[in-house]
């Protein structure tokens, strides 16, 4: 039972690890854009008032791409930018000219955060791309730590890529099913009665479903931080039924008595029709959203959980002190 | 049993250029977190004070304290830009500037420059004070050695209003009244304080 948890969670990460059915897939808030409490919205990457977009720009890129004579060209939102001034060098990732302060800031600056190696440096973008004028705008000067010494900091690690380590690092598992029809041992078989109502419920509601799981990686100096958390779990009862879809909700009921009479938060009010054998499935749907270096993304994965087999009789359990005593002595034959 | 995995990775690359604005030596003023005693908001802006942030709780630890009062300072510095953008954001020049290197980090730093770019590019200003609620905090975490917490909130715009500077009209932007949810992410650095590295936000009701 375990190991086929675990297998779920090793695939997922095996296929992280591998770069696999990763689709990319733009995102955008609610209103198409990067927007501030001030009402101000930025879109596609684009503040009011330019054309510079930030997004050509690749995580792994701190140059201008050389054309066919080898001379770098440096470029924003189509537009060519002098690859070096007084304001240093251009950055694709970023977009900007930087260069490493000269002198540094002193060791007790705020902008060293603390650290003790690396450089500060100076980064300013260009001003009203659209008129064309590409005159560096030092009043919207930017600082920052880059880990190395370089006259121009090196291209950063894929925030992506992080991401995936970090997802696989997470040890995210498929939820274990809860319900009733009720186990009376560790084996995964249960027994329930025809027309009584069936309970679901996430016997492990902990890591993911009640608390998101926060995590991060370092490399280089550089940080992506993820945040996974269960959005939803879908169900079946393994009987030709649609899914159930009860988000992460379910509850498991206080007794048995209680669940006879009382309609489930989750599962189903008339219970299985016939009787027979059944498998009762829950596939978790984890969103991890994540973020640094520049970029976030999104990663969703699907997760299975451990499959348990009903015995569905027409025979009413006994029910003592809120707990069946008595286990059924049937054979069911799997249905659905 | 059939097992399936569906992995779909959404990139959004928030790389932002910008492009607006001049910036010249305006008088600083130092962030000073607004507090008083009318933490609900009412419907329009109102002159009375308010509480920009809720009355933290008294069982949280002291881990989880730190990054709340390092969020706020986050916030108050935010704010005190939005009620003059056209103040310096180079920590030689500024002393608001400087304490936005101690509440941000690179791209944290970089968006609200961002931000405050496109006020400039807009010409407005806020008056009035922020009032932000629903306020949760995720971590704080450490893996890989590094520490990070998330800190969301619901920012409510009811107790200020967006103003173009040039003629003193309110600014004409319905996205200035919607009350906005935002996650931050914050690290620990080196020297003991916590910045935030990263801000996502979307209009919502909340």
């Amino acid at each position: 039972m375990l190991r086929r948890g675990l297998s779920g969670v090793l695939v997922a990460a095996g296929l992280l690890a591998a770069g696999l059915v990763v689709v990319p897939v733009p995102v955008a808030s609610a209103d198409g854009g990067i927007c501030t409490e001030w009402g101000t919205c930025t879109v596609s990457g684009t503040i009011p008032g330019s054309a510079g977009s930030g997004s050509s720009g690749s995580a792994g890129s701190s140059s201008g791409k050389k054309s066919s004579g080898g001379k770098r060209v440096c470029r924003i939102d189509g537009r060519e930018v002098p690859c070096s001034g007084d304001d240093g060098s251009w950055s694709s990732r970023r977009q900007e000219w930087c260069k490493k302060l000269d002198p540094q800031p002193p060791a007790d600056d705020p902008r060293w955060e603390g650290k003790t190696e690396g450089a500060i440096y100076r980064c300013v973008r260009p001003t009203n791309v659209q008129a064309g004028a590409m005159i560096p705008d030092a009043g919207l000067a930017t600082y920052e730590w880059y880990p190395s010494q370089e006259a121009v900091p090196q291209p950063p690690p894929d925030p992506a890529v992080m991401a995936r380590r970090i997802v696989a690092g997470m040890g995210l598992k498929p939820v274990k099913i809860g319900s009733i029809p009720y186990a009376f041992d560790e084996s995964t078989q249960r027994y329930g009665t025809v027309k009584v109502p069936v309970w679901l419920w996430i016997e492990n509601k902990g890591v993911g479903v009640s608390k998101p799981v926060l995590a991060s990686a370092a490399e280089r100096g550089y940080t992506v931080t993820a945040k996974a958390e269960v959005v939803k779990v879908v169900w079946n009862l393994g009987d030709g039924s649609p899914n159930i879809n009860c988000g992460v909700n379910g509850i498991k009921p206080g007794s048995a008595e209680y669940a006879l009479k009382n309609s489930p938060a989750c599962g189903r009010k008339t219970g299985y029709s016939k009787h027979g054998g059944y498998t009762i499935t829950a596939t978790s749907y984890w969103r991890v959203t994540w973020n640094g270096i520049g970029q976030s993304g999104v990663i969703e994965l699907e997760l299975e959980a451990d499959p348990v087999d009903v015995c569905v009789t027409e025979i009413h359990t006994v029910i003592t002190n809120g707990q069946p005593i008595k286990k059924p002595s049937i054979k069911c034959e799997q249905r659905g | 049993m059939k097992k399936k995995l569906v992995v779909t990775a959404v990139t959004l690359t928030t790389l932002l250029v910008g492009v607006v604005g001049c910036s010249k030596s305006e008088p600083v003023s130092s962030p000073t977190p607004t507090v008083s005693s009318a933490p609900v908001a009412s419907p329009s802006p109102s002159p009375t004070a308010v509480q920009s942030f809720p009355t933290p709780i008294t069982s949280e630890s002291a881990e989880v304290a730190a990054v709340r009062a390092a969020w706020q300072r986050y916030a108050t510095v935010r704010d005190s830009y939005g009620k003059n953008p056209a103040q310096d954001v180079d920590p030689d020049k500024s002393q608001l500037a400087k304490s936005l290197y101690e509440v941000a980090s690179g791209d944290g730093v970089r968006d609200v420059v961002d931000s405050i770019a496109t006020l400039r590019a807009e010409g407005i200003h806020q008056e009035g004070d922020s009032v932000y609620r629903d306020v949760k905090i995720l971590g704080p975490s450490t893996t890989d050695g590094v520490t990070v917490a998330q800190v969301s909130s619901c920012h409510d715009p009811a107790h200020r209003k967006m103003i173009v500077t040039a003629t003193g009209a309110e600014y004409d932007n319905p996205n200035a009244k919607k009350t906005l949810r935002s996650t931050v992410t914050m690290q620990l650095f080196p020297d003991g304080k916590w910045r935030v590295t990263a801000r996502e936000s979307r209009f919502a009701t909340c």
